[in-house]
């Protein structure tokens, strides 16, 4: 089972960029409240930690992709495409619920994040691993 | 015979020779069980390696005394003090020296009693003023003496975050310190500090509250968290209650009483701000009660009571409290104290 390499890159860039947009918001909001006061610097450093990576592969991957002609001929192996998808819905969703969760903790939101950095690093490297190997394998 | 008397020098060398040999041998096969060149009979420590300076002994601490005279093996010493230092340089070896880092004289086993009061400066809680035994080398209380030790309030407190007298008309029918006492403990019983810790100051008392934890308008928080660190963060099934702890900073209050009862100014002392640990740690230094002595002294119009509050914020992301100086919330701290002591 295949399927297009340029739906599954759309529908994987749509995913990405559709969830940095929304926890940039809340970071965004977090910043102009009283939230994060005088630890703006750390809290956006564990932002930039956490979703900057993986989404320069993508976005890279896609303006490389887009000038290249031949992009709609090319197929990716459905299981490729739903396992980086999959996983990438699940690491994002963690990293979203890090900020959404702090008030049930009573822990403060840097000391959080700091300590999110323990279970969020090693999916960070199976999912970039997952990411690498989808836009390799396409044929 | 000719034969024979050509060959006797042969003889007498061969002889010499096999002496000589003989001699060698015995060098070679001379005990030296520690191998250090030196055999067994003339090492003076056969069994462990040294040099020929010290009779074949070793000086481990290189000090010019052979480890088996040395006092201190391990040490540099001088050799009058058997290999022994002397790091204060007051003629008692460190071995011997009660305090090996302060000079002092031999009767005193080498350590120094500054103030000359027969109380070593080691024992002396108050080394720069000549006292009693019976007193830990203090002076005898007087009631201007500054004297920082258990039970007794600094004379000179760290600068409060809020300074609050409680008029005289607020306590009935006082006679004692004791009433004083009674009547306060009890309108801070009424407002839940159960643990007071009494302190001896100047010609009166003071009485220390436990840390507390307060909202940002100097109310106490609920009980659950009142006396812990734990910032409140129940989070009730209310949607802009869950929004208030998402997008707003908790940071944690924290405050604590220090009733002065004194006919004498309090004036503070210049030694910086208070730390919370620092706070939270003085009432293990006092007592269940106010001392008897104290409470039965009769009180005059010039008694005062005077609260002294000591405030501290914790910012939510920072890991320490910071003292607040001065309080946001000024006079108000005292209001349900205040309440109490007017119920009847």
């Amino acid at each position: 089972m295949k399927i297009a390499f340029e739906i599954a890159q759309k529908k994987l860039a749509i995913l990405w960029f559709a969830f940095a947009a929304v926890i940039f918001l809340l970071m965004f909001a977090l910043t102009i409240s009283s939230k994060l006061n005088g630890f703006t610097k750390e809290a956006w450093a564990w932002f930039c930690q956490v979703i900057l990576p993986t989404l320069s592969i993508i976005a890279t991957a896609f303006v490389v992709n887009s000038n290249n002609g031949q992009i709609s001929d090319r197929m990716i192996d459905r299981f490729s495409f739903r396992l980086a998808f999959y996983l990438s819905l699940f690491y994002l969703l963690v990293i979203l619920m890090v900020i959404l969760i702090v008030p049930f903790t009573g822990k403060g939101m840097v000391e959080f994040m700091a300590e999110s950095n323990l279970y969020v690093g090693p999916v960070q490297a199976i999912l970039a691993a997952v990411i690498s190997i989808f836009f390799i394998k396409k044929t | 015979m000719k034969h024979n008397i050509c060959a006797f020098p042969y003889f007498i060398i061969v002889f010499l020779l096999s002496l000589t040999l003989l001699n060698s041998c015995s060098i070679l096969f001379q005990r030296d069980t520690d191998r250090d060149g030196i055999s067994d009979k003339s090492d003076a420590c056969p069994e462990t390696a040294g040099s020929k300076n010290y009779q074949g002994c070793p000086d481990s601490d290189g000090d010019g005394v052979a480890d088996k005279d040395d006092a201190c093996p391990d040490a540099a010493g001088m050799p009058e003090f058997q290999g022994c230092p002397d790091s204060d340089g007051d003629g008692v070896s460190d071995s011997n020296d009660g305090c090996p880092d302060a000079a002092g004289p031999k009767k005193n086993n080498g350590c120094p009693d500054s103030d000359g009061d027969g109380v070593l400066d080691k024992d002396d809680r108050c080394p720069d003023v000549k006292g009693t035994e019976a007193n830990n080398g203090c002076p005898e209380t007087t009631e201007a003496m500054i004297i920082k030790h258990k039970g007794a309030f600094p004379s000179e407190p760290p600068v409060a975050s809020d300074v609050q007298k409680i008029p005289n008309a607020h306590f009935k029918n006082i006679k004692t310190l004791q009433d004083i006492d009674t009547q306060l403990a009890k309108a801070l019983h009424k407002n839940k500090y159960t643990r007071l810790s009494y302190f001896t100051f100047k010609d009166g008392f003071a009485v220390v509250t436990q840390m507390e934890q307060i909202d940002k308008n100097a109310k106490p928080v609920i009980d659950k968290y009142r006396w812990i660190e734990q910032v409140q963060y129940d989070v009730s099934f209310s949607l802009s209650r869950y929004l208030e702890l998402l997008f707003n900073a908790q940071d944690g209050h924290y405050r604590c009483f220090v009733f002065v009862v004194s006919k004498n100014p309090i004036t503070f002392s210049n030694d910086g701000n208070p730390t919370k640990i620092e706070m939270v740690d003085l009432p293990k230094n006092g007592a269940t009660e106010i001392d008897p002595k104290i409470a039965a002294i009769k009180t005059t119009s010039q008694y005062k009571v005077t609260a002294l509050v000591y405030e501290f914020i914790k910012p939510e992301n920072a890991k320490v409290a910071s003292f607040v100086f001065p309080s946001a919330n000024q006079g108000k701290h005292l209001s349900p104290i205040i309440n109490k002591l007017n119920e009847k």
